[in-house]
């Protein structure tokens, strides 16, 4: 590599990724941190003796920090959304954001291969943000997007055959939510793999969908939109023509919870998020639905809920989309710069379980 | 329009009320109706305005729809006494209050006034076929799209009612309703299909040129 190619940019990332501060970076490597800020900034380049140490320290491999024509470069001018910003510290912002700078890495490369669906997602800006606006939001994107009335099958799918990537990693124990971000023109959704909830990773994902849709001027320290998009998720699992016969009236007690729960298994969501759409649709006064909230801490209600509806859903678009280029996760792995277990990890294979030979076999589908 | 349900005008003529009484407590409701149409309308854009102001708004609302209603009824008399509205017809006064924690659960206290109301209340006689009601109060539940629930009830102390009849409930028919055990559920419906991933035309022209 010639001193020209380093990317400074790609210095950040890999940093990001590894949930380190420069002065954590500069320590492993051995020059000093205003060295980091100068390498990070592209003011200085490091010498091929501490790329090697950068690279070492990171964990990358050398091509990690290549700068070519053909190669994107990280975009830090926009950020992702976070919902929860108060539990959620920049480290772990920083490091989903490098993650998902890598699937994008990976889209690229796929991309010049396949032609993977263009993003065909409505723009629908918010203007008032009252209820009635985005419950319309809601039912305008399930219209352009031919959504059948009633519950949506697979959201995550339904994400995908629109062109939004969707990829799960592994949060590692990190209290992060579902995030989304656009990448140019293109979107992409990261879901967390470590929370087996169901309903949560569904409504995770219509959430995302909502700030994707409503929110071309992205805050992503706007609580505001953050409550947007939470409604819009819930318009857009439960749209309010057609759940009303479905809303909880009274705060279930021991006795009803099953009713509550063969409701939400209707939709797809959890008996939580029923009985908040109940409460917003005003089936359930205030009051009740302090009290729901407290019997289903009460009688334990958590553990028959998001989770016993089965396995989350799982992306398949770049899983297949990497079969279809005849591409296996080392290749990936190698033209991405990348390591081969996150390469199957954003596109959907558990390394672990993959039997040689078998690297792309379409594992998600429904039987 | 208020229209109580046939078991909800039986259940009414039980509890004393004739139709004229009825009539009087529907009107009210009609315009509780309306003006909680009227503030949803005009808080809209400002959602997150706290519900405290949003319930006074409607209280205010509602009591001025209702005077301007009977103004022309010799019969009915209006009260607005402390602010407050007291709509007297015959022996009988009808009040009306948000129920805060819902329909069930009413709570009328912390003022002069709203102990009258429930004392006024417990005053009901029941001698023979004669029922005198002294004071009917109406509550209401709403959202911030407009009114939830109505009913008209006799309290049996500030917590408590003696009777309570639902003249309107948005969810009426589905409440209980039994779920159709033979819907599809999301998890068995078909999945939406992903595109055909072609390779790009320049692949294959290479794979060609080979």
């Amino acid at each position: 590599m010639t001193p020209g190619a380093f990317d400074a940019r790609r210095l950040t990332l890999a940093r990001w990724a590894n949930e380190l501060t420069k002065k954590e970076l500069a320590d492993r490597v051995g020059v000093s941190a205003a060295s980091i800020t100068q390498y990070e900034a592209g003011n200085t380049l490091p010498s091929p003796a501490i790329r090697s140490g950068l690279a070492l320290a990171c964990g990358v491999p050398l091509a990690y920090f290549e700068r070519s024509p053909g190669r994107r470069r990280p975009d830090f001018s926009s950020r992702s959304f976070f919902r929860s910003l108060r539990s959620t510290s920049q480290r772990e912002r920083d490091r989903a954001d490098a993650l998902a700078e890598h699937v994008v890495d990976l889209v690229d490369i796929l991309d010049a291969r396949i032609q993977l669906p263009e993003a065909d997602l409505p723009s629908l800006p918010v203007h008032r943000g009252d209820r009635a606006e985005i419950e319309q939001i809601a039912e305008v994107t399930r219209r352009e997007w031919n959504v059948p009335d009633g519950p949506i099958a697979n959201v995550t799918r339904l994400l995908e055959s629109r062109g939004v990537i969707v990829a799960r990693l592994r949060s590692e124990g990190r209290k992060l939510d579902a995030f989304s971000r656009w990448f140019g023109d293109r979107p992409v959704v990261i879901l967390w793999s470590d929370k087996s909830d169901k309903a949560r990773s569904r409504f995770d994902a219509a959430h995302e969908l909502g700030h994707l849709v409503m929110h071309s001027d992205a805050d992503p320290l706007s609580l505001e939109q953050e409550r947007q998009a939470h409604m819009f998720a819930s318009a857009f699992l439960m749209p309010s023509a057609l759940v009303a016969s479905d809303l909880i009236h009274r705060p279930p007690t021991l006795r009803n919870w099953d009713d509550v729960l063969r409701r939400r298994a209707y939709w797809g969501v959890s008996a939580k998020a029923l009985l908040y759409r109940s409460r917003e649709m005003g089936a359930l006064p205030e009051v009740a639905f302090r009290r729901a909230m407290q019997n289903y801490n009460r009688h334990d209600i958590r553990s028959r809920d998001g989770v016993a509806l089965g396995a989350p859903e799982l992306p398949l678009l770049l899983s297949r989309a990497a079969h279809a280029a005849a591409l296996d996760c080392d290749a990936l792995a190698a033209a991405a710069a990348l390591s081969p277990a996150f390469v199957a990890e954003a596109i959907g294979r558990d390394v672990s379980q993959t039997a040689p030979g078998d690297l792309y076999a379409i594992g998600h589908r429904k039987t | 329009m208020i229209s109580p349900s046939a078991a909800a005008l039986s259940s009414l003529r039980t509890h004393g009320l004739d139709d004229d009484l009825i009539g009087v407590a529907t009107t009210m409701a009609e315009e509780i109706h309306a003006a909680a149409d009227d503030v949803a309308s005009d808080t809209r854009s400002a959602a997150y305005d706290d519900s405290t102001s949003r319930g006074q708004l409607l209280y205010r609302r509602a009591r001025n729809r209702i005077v301007a209603r009977f103004e022309q009824d010799l019969a009915i008399s209006c009260d607005t006494t402390d602010n407050a509205l007291h709509i007297h017809y015959r022996q009988t006064a009808f009040s009306f209050y948000s129920a805060r924690e819902g329909l069930e659960r009413p709570s009328v206290y912390g003022s002069r006034t709203k102990r009258r109301v429930v004392d006024e209340s417990q005053m009901t006689l029941d001698v023979g076929d004669e029922i005198e009601l002294r004071r009917l109060v109406l509550m209401h539940e709403a959202a911030d799209d407009g009114l939830v629930r109505l009913g008209v009830g006799v309290l049996a102390s500030s917590t408590e009612w003696s009777w309570n009849i639902r003249l309107y409930d948005r969810y009426a028919s589905d409440e209980g309703a039994e779920v159709d055990d033979q819907r599809v559920a999301y998890d068995q419906l078909p999945e939406p299909e992903l595109p055909e991933l072609a390779p790009r035309q320049r692949e294959r022209s290479d794979h060609a040129a080979k």
